[in-house]
């Protein structure tokens, strides 16, 4: 390419079918005209170089925010659960602390801190304009310090070193503890002296008090059945007097049979009770003496006796500066395994989110159930049965527009119609012994999939109205001169080559609800479900239940926990997981899609 | 449908004339019921859809229907020489048992619905003589005698459930609603069927003595509240007191002993010299005094310094002709503000406000005429005041009954009473859903008042409103308080500028970026990048808007609060920087530059930006220590700095763009006219300098320009620029952009590649470059592709939640400053929503915020789909 060409002709070189090459073959005719008549600079002006790059900049822009913000999610989801090392910091007026580093950054000194500082300090940050480095430290002990986190100045760092005997333990309550672990005992005797096995016997002790608290939790799961037992039978005997009076034999029947089943049920309530109680005794007997970097032991609770807190409340713990890397990657991935399958813990702070996993795609899957079928039979009816008219292009634009409305207005819908209306029908109808406490007529994982398969039914009207627009009008003529019907034809012939077009709808529409949370708030969320919508209780979906979700686990932890800072860690992780699913969904959306646009070439814009 | 009738119509008679096979019956009916069916449901979804809107009217309308007064009982209740002695009258809130007091000592107790005489009771003595009467909320009745001597007590009613068991058969017939004569007062059957009686209950303490003997006692009032009670007397020799009341009951005989602590008030001879006062009112937090003469002349006592009470004021406060007569003087439920009516028909609300440097008063406040009712016909003789909210009755001469609401001036309902005569005294019942009066007469009515949402009128949710303690009318949205009886404020103004405040800056970043972008990609980029790069985008519109409101709330803004300035910085350096370096470019030779247009042209922007965004954070300070004495919070605060700099800061980027467009329209042809035709790069490089220099230009301009304004008193603080909030526009509209910027980006691209290609190759084929063919040929054939797509990005602005209710920090202010927060009305809908009790007011208040915001959003969106069809019509006809 010679250089008078390319300096005509700017900017990327072009692919075109053969067809659009020809006026730019002309170009070279032009631009010999041009170089006759005219001087080259109106040229250079023309091509609007910098402007172009100006365009390209809005491109870069966009493209480096998403993937920053994408990163800046992958990095902090995927570290969070790595176990650190533990620093001590020894500062200069002797103080120790033990934790881990989160972060560090600069930050300008103020004077009155600058002025209460050592004078080599004063000096040298002086010097570097006012600015000092300083860390976050996750100290952990919240009861006995009253925060999980420090933040340590440079300068009043004397040393840091990673000592050895440095233990990190997760508990059950109070979060984190980080300190020295001194010995395990049974019944205060001592089971080793030798700090180098602590780590083999502790698994030995753990792995027997995590058995044990799995038996708990089986008698406990007995426990909430005999509950639901009782209080089915109390809501019997109302019903019965409800329905036939308090004084008619029918309610009398009822009432004897719940009071005999009641003095069943307390005697196995009992039974349970001392047994869980034998349990926790046989618990009882093992704890561990952990002192933190001042020396103070960390007790079982805040409370006074100061007692060594017990192996079977600690979730997890390892010395972490002298873990080898399997084993780090061990106690990473079963961070992993407890964050995927376990309840929260510590007001959503800790554990897992399995409940939050369990809502999301259980009320993703009741809303595409709804959604499916509804979108697809409205779409046909435009697309196939309607008169095309003024009126249904009217309804398409209102259809279109509603992709629009914000998604807040479909909760304020749902929960005003769905929740308060139907709801508050159906509970006088067939839930009325329960009243005035609402079974249906308060927010619920139904009533929120309703209110979501609202909210996406446009776009799966708009998607298949595409997708059966995209099916020739040939083949349906076809099918008709074959002597199909017209059912027929949409069954056999239309339907399935819209497939993929549907699904994408659907996936898309999965994918936007799936990440909504505002309608979710008015319509059946909840920060803390304390039980799932599904479970072993007759008739094993409850659908009044409110649920937990992913998006509003972000929220509520990020922003109405104690400690937004302690919570950072599993909202990135949360934050990851619904990404990844809401991803997951529109890449399979998406990779569909481009099928579909490679079978039927159609222009859909 | 024609089709298949004409179809099978053709099949049958080919079928006839063969005779073979027939279509199977099921064939038929299955088409059939699928036609029904999918019309039907079809139809069904549409208008489920579409009834989103018709349900959200109908649950805010009856926001606007205002009271209704319902099942009046009209009877004849007393005698009219007993009306001459009457004291007042009212009933229980239950509105079954009735009372009224006679100045004889009387207190007669009567079913409610029927005026049957229940008992009599005697509040004093026969042989004393009542020179004054007060009552107050609860019951509480303070009598002043001619001996000087006060007796205080409560008049009231008790209310107890009746068992069963204990219940007589006449009142075990009752039917639900129905009410009979008890043992000692009234039993009704609640609508959930239980017995209850209310009956009537007296105690009324010894007389005490206030001041001196055997004078007689003119006016008192006597108000109770939580800690203790307060009773204002004034004596017919002048002598004022207000005293401070601490009951104290006798465990052993159960009387009730009270410890009084006297103070004595100034009464000066000048006001003694207008006459005897008619009215006398004291706050029950004791801290003001009222006491008003038949003309209107008020006087306002200061008592907040218990010991040293001050006249703090003298106000007509019923002005106009000398012939006005006060005829009521009350305190508005909370004791916020004074009521009062003449006898021309006017009844008005006056607010104690801290009073302007034109009128000064002894203690900083005044009397203002904050709301003045419709003007009625008659003089108006009694007034009421609801104990819950701002509404208060009226009852006039010719015996019309009104209620008001204050706030909104509003009449909510009025009736008159039969037969009409002048009302003597009006009650609003303490559950605010019944009013009681009775007549000069003696002809007593009681109404059902429904009164749901006395508040909400057009003007009072759309309109400036002037609430009680508010120095003037104000937009205000807070809808809830600690106190009782605290107003909510329903303006949704606040709700809707801070909606708009945050499209309008998350629109002004978003909006260059979506469509530089969009242009880009479809006219420059090489068609191989631009399915992954869309794609990449287009994972950006599905992110959920939770994450993006958790990164701006907790990841940016602590960083951003850091450094202000550098941000700013960002936003200017960036396209100063990559235009330099396109310009930069131009000098290459097509050799070295053209093969790097495309993949590597955007890796060199995505690097360059990434340098520019290293730079930032240490060009910050430089421009705090250049423009703002090193403090830039400080100088939003107003405390240091002049307003020159926020000016220049402001105004810098409007002449850079006023430069870039004045270089190309005016300069270039000017420039090339006079240095005629020299080489490529020497026009590269002339390009450069001019462009660097026109930089230097507008940064000197800009700094010209904000001395000049500074000099002229402008400054934009504390308006478009002011205190530093950590959550707030700034932030929001950033991260509103990761929502808008890939809908703008996705629906503009898909209109420039609508463009029929035939346009572009003849652009080019008469020798245009690229850069002409995009700006000159594509780009005003997809203008109205474009608008669309601007349109749909800010209706998604507009109804965005999660971000703005995480990062916008929900503060319902009026404030344009950039770096405040705002509260918009999708955020203020998730926030409250859910505290909302079920048809309450501010229930439906926020139903109508989302029908605002629905209405809102389907408007733009409307627009945006009709010119989105047009276009599309027009680009076919290409």
């Amino acid at each position: 390419m010679s250089v008078e060409t390319g300096f005509l002709f700017s900017g990327p070189r072009v692919e075109m079918p053969p067809s659009e090459i020809l006026p730019v073959a002309d170009a070279s005719a032009v631009r010999n005209s041009r170089k006759r008549k005219g001087p080259r600079s109106t040229q250079l002006a023309a091509r609007g170089e910098p402007y172009v790059w100006l365009m390209g900049s809005g491109l870069a822009i966009a493209t480096l925010m998403i993937l920053g913000l994408l990163f800046l999610v992958f990095y902090n989801g995927i570290s969070t659960f790595w176990p650190k090392r533990i620093v001590e910091f020894t500062l200069i007026d002797g103080a120790k602390i033990l934790g881990e580093v989160i972060r560090s950054e600069r930050y300008q000194v103020s004077p009155s801190e600058l002025a209460g500082m050592s004078a080599e300090s004063r000096i040298r940050i002086t010097a570097s304009g006012g600015w000092s480095r300083r860390y976050l430290v996750r100290t952990g002990n919240y009861d006995l310090y009253g925060d999980d986190f420090k933040w340590v100045v440079e300068s009043q760092i004397a040393g840091r070193a990673l000592p050895l005997n440095v233990w990190l333990i997760e508990r059950m309550e109070w979060g984190r503890a980080v300190g020295r672990l001194q010995k395990l005992t049974r019944d205060n005797i001592p089971l080793t002296r030798n700090s180098d096995e602590f780590y083999r016997i502790f698994s030995e002790v753990h792995g027997v008090a995590i058995d044990s608290k799995k038996k708990i939790a089986r008698l406990q799961d007995k426990i909430g059945a005999l509950n639901y037992a009782l209080e089915n039978s109390r809501l019997a005997v109302r019903k019965a007097s409800l329905k036939y009076g308090d004084e008619s034999t029918q309610h009398k029947a009822v009432a004897e049979a719940a009071a005999r089943e009641e003095s069943r049920l307390t005697k196995d309530f009992e039974r349970l009770q001392a047994e869980i109680a034998s349990i926790r005794s046989e618990d009882g007997r093992f704890r561990a003496y952990v002192f933190d970097a001042a020396g103070t032991l960390i007790p079982e609770r805040p409370s006074s006796p100061v007692t060594p807190m017990l192996v079977s409340q600690i979730v997890r713990a390892y010395p972490a500066n002298t873990l080898t890397l399997l084993k780090r990657i061990q106690v990473y991935l079963s961070r992993w395994v407890e964050f995927l399958t376990t309840e929260p813990r510590e007001a959503n702070t800790e554990g897992g989110v399995l409940p939050a996993i369990f809502g999301t795609f259980m009320m993703t899957l009741i809303m595409s159930l709804v959604v499916a079928p509804f979108g697809i039979i409205a779409a046909l009816y435009l697309r196939e049965y309607a008169r095309q008219g003024t009126l249904v292009s009217a309804v398409r634009i209102a259809v279109n527009n509603l992709a629009g409305v914000p998604s807040i207005v479909f909760g304020v819908f749902g929960l005003g119609f769905f929740c308060y209306v139907i709801g508050g029908r159906l509970d006088m109808l067939f839930f009325p012994e329960k009243l005035p406490a609402p079974t249906f007529g308060t927010g619920g994982i139904l009533w929120a999939s309703l209110t979501l398969a609202l909210l996406t039914v446009p776009v799966v009207i708009v998607a298949t109205e595409e997708a059966l627009a995209a099916v020739p009008r040939s083949m349906r003529e076809g099918s008709y001169a074959c002597g199909a019907s017209k059912w027929q034809t949409i069954w056999r012939i239309v339907l399935p080559r819209a497939t993929p077009g549907i699904m994408t709808g659907i996936i898309l529409a999965m994918a936007r609800g799936a990440g909504e949370v505002a309608p979710l708030m008015l319509t059946g969320v909840v920060k803390l479900a304390p039980e799932l919508p599904f479970d072993s209780h007759f008739p094993f979906f409850h659908l009044n239940r409110s649920f937990m979700h992913l998006g509003f686990h972000i929220f509520d932890v990020g922003f109405q926990s104690r400690n937004s800072e302690a919570g950072k860690p599993m909202v990135f992780t949360t934050t990851l997981l619904l990404i990844a699913l809401v991803a997951l969904l529109n890449i399979v959306a998406i990779r569909l899609r481009s099928r579909l646009i490679k079978r039927f070439k159609v222009a859909h814009f | 449908m024609n089709d298949t009738e004409t179809l099978s119509a053709n099949k049958e008679v080919t079928l006839r004339r063969r005779k073979p096979r027939h279509t199977r019956r099921s064939v038929f009916w299955i088409d059939r019921l699928m036609t029904n069916g999918i019309t039907f449901g079809g139809l069904a979804v549409i208008a489920a859809v579409l009834g989103i809107m018709v349900y959200l009217v109908i649950v805010v309308t009856p926001l606007f229907q205002g009271a209704r007064m319902t099942a009046t009982v009209n009877y004849s209740l007393m005698s009219s020489e007993e009306t001459q002695k009457l004291l007042y009258a009212e009933t229980d809130e239950y509105r079954d048992l009735g009372l009224y007091a006679l100045a004889t000592g009387e207190a007669v107790w009567f079913a409610a619905k029927n005026g049957r005489v229940i008992s009599r009771q005697r509040l004093f003595a026969a042989d004393m003589t009542p020179t004054s009467f007060s009552r107050s909320t609860g019951g509480h009745v303070a009598i002043g005698f001619a001996d000087g001597t006060i007796g205080i007590g409560r008049v009231g009613f008790q209310t107890a459930f009746i068992p069963l068991q204990e219940a007589t058969p006449d009142i075990r017939r009752l039917k639900s609603g129905e009410c009979i004569k008890g043992r000692a007062g009234v039993v009704e059957r609640t609508p959930t069927g239980e017995l209850r009686e209310v009956s009537p209950s007296i105690t009324m303490d010894k007389p005490i003595l206030v001041g001196s003997p055997h004078v007689p006692v003119q006016l008192l009032d006597y108000r109770v509240a939580e800690q203790n009670s307060r009773l204002a007397v004034l004596k017919k020799n002048g002598e004022m007191f207000v005293n401070e009341i601490v009951g104290r009951e006798n465990m052993m005989t159960g009387e009730t002993t009270h410890e009084i602590s006297t103070t004595p008030v100034p009464f000066p001879p000048a006001l003694r010299a207008l006459g005897d006062p008619s009215f006398l009112l004291i706050a029950s937090a004791g801290d003001q005094l009222y006491i008003a003469w038949a003309d209107g002349t008020t006087v306002r006592y200061d008592l907040r310094d218990p010991e040293h009470p001050v006249l703090a004021e003298q106000i007509d406060l019923a002005p106009g002709s000398s012939s006005v007569r006060l005829t009521c003087l009350v305190f508005n439920n909370g004791e916020q503000s004074l009521l009062t009516s003449d006898s021309e028909g006017r009844t008005r609300a006056w607010f104690r406000l801290p009073s302007p440097s034109s009128r000064k008063t002894t203690d900083g406040f005044s009397l203002v005429l904050a709301h003045e009712m419709p003007k009625q016909n008659s003089s108006i003789t009694a007034i009421a005041v609801s104990g819950r909210d701002k509404t208060f009755m009226t009852g006039t001469q010719d015996g019309r009954l009104q209620l008001f609401y204050l706030t909104s001036e509003k009449t909510l309902a009025e009736t008159y009473t039969t037969p009409p005569a002048p009302i003597a005294t009006v009650q609003i019942t303490p559950k605010g859903d019944g009013a009681f009066a009775v007549g000069a007469n003696g002809h007593a009515t009681l109404l059902g008042l429904s009164n749901p949402h006395p508040q909400t009128t057009l003007g009072n949710i759309f309109g400036k409103v002037w609430y009680e303690g508010y120095p003037a009318a104000a937009f205000t949205w807070q809808s809830s308080s600690a106190t009782d009886d605290f107003e909510p404020k329903f303006s949704l103004i606040p709700l809707i500028f801070g909606t708009l405040k945050a499209t309008l800056y998350s629109m002004l970043f978003a909006v260059p970026i979506a469509l530089l972008a969009a242009i880009y990609t479809s006219e420059f980029l090489d068609r191989r990048y631009r399915g992954p790069l869309k794609s990449t985008i287009e994972m950006m519109a599905s992110l959920p808007s939770v994450v993006l409101g958790f990164m701006a709330a907790l990841v940016l803004a602590p960083v951003v609060e850091k450094s202000v300035l550098a941000v700013l910085a960002v936003f200017g350096l960036i396209p100063v920087v990559i235009l330099a370096f396109g310009y930069g470019w131009q000098i290459l030779p097509p050799r070295i530059g053209l093969p790097l247009s495309g993949k590597p042209q955007l890796l060199i922007l995505i690097a360059l930006i990434v340098v520019t965004l290293m730079i930032a954070p240490s060009l910050g300070p430089v421009l705090g220590r250049l423009l703002f004495a090193g403090d830039f919070k400080g100088w939003l605060d107003g405390r240091v700095g002049t307003g020159a700099s926020g000016i220049a800061l402001l105004s810098w980027p409007v002449i850079f763009v006023a430069m870039l467009i004045l270089d190309r329209r005016v300069l270039a042809d000017h420039i090339q006219r006079r240095l005629g035709a020299i080489s490529r790069t020497r026009t590269a490089a002339l390009d450069l300098f001019k462009y660097l220099a026109l930089t230097l230009l507008s940064i000197f301009l800009a700094w010209a320009t904000a001395i000049i304004l500074s000099r002229l008193g402008i400054d934009p603080r504390p308006s478009i620029l002011g205190t530093y909030v950590q959550r707030n526009a700034l932030i929001t509209g950033f991260v509103m952009g990761f929502a808008v910027i890939p809908i703008i980006n996705t629906i503009a691209e898909d209109a420039l590649s609508a463009v029929p290609q035939t346009l572009r190759s003849a652009s080019l084929g008469c020798g245009a470059t690229r850069w002409q063919t995009a700006i000159r040929v594509v780009m005003p054939v997809a203008i109205p592709g474009i608008f669309s797509a601007l349109m749909v990005g800010l209706g998604r602005a507009v109804g965005e939640t999660m971000i703005v209710l995480m990062a916008a920090g929900n503060t319902p202010v009026m404030d344009l400053n950039i770096f405040n927060g705002l509260r918009t009305l999708s955020a203020n809908i998730a926030v409250e929503l859910p505290e909302a009790v079920k048809d309450g007011t501010l229930y439906r208040i926020l139903f109508l915020a989302a029908l605002t915001l629905f209405g809102l959003t389907f408007i733009v969106n409307t627009i945006a789909e009709i010119v989105r069809q047009r276009f599309r019509w027009r680009t076919q006809q290409l």
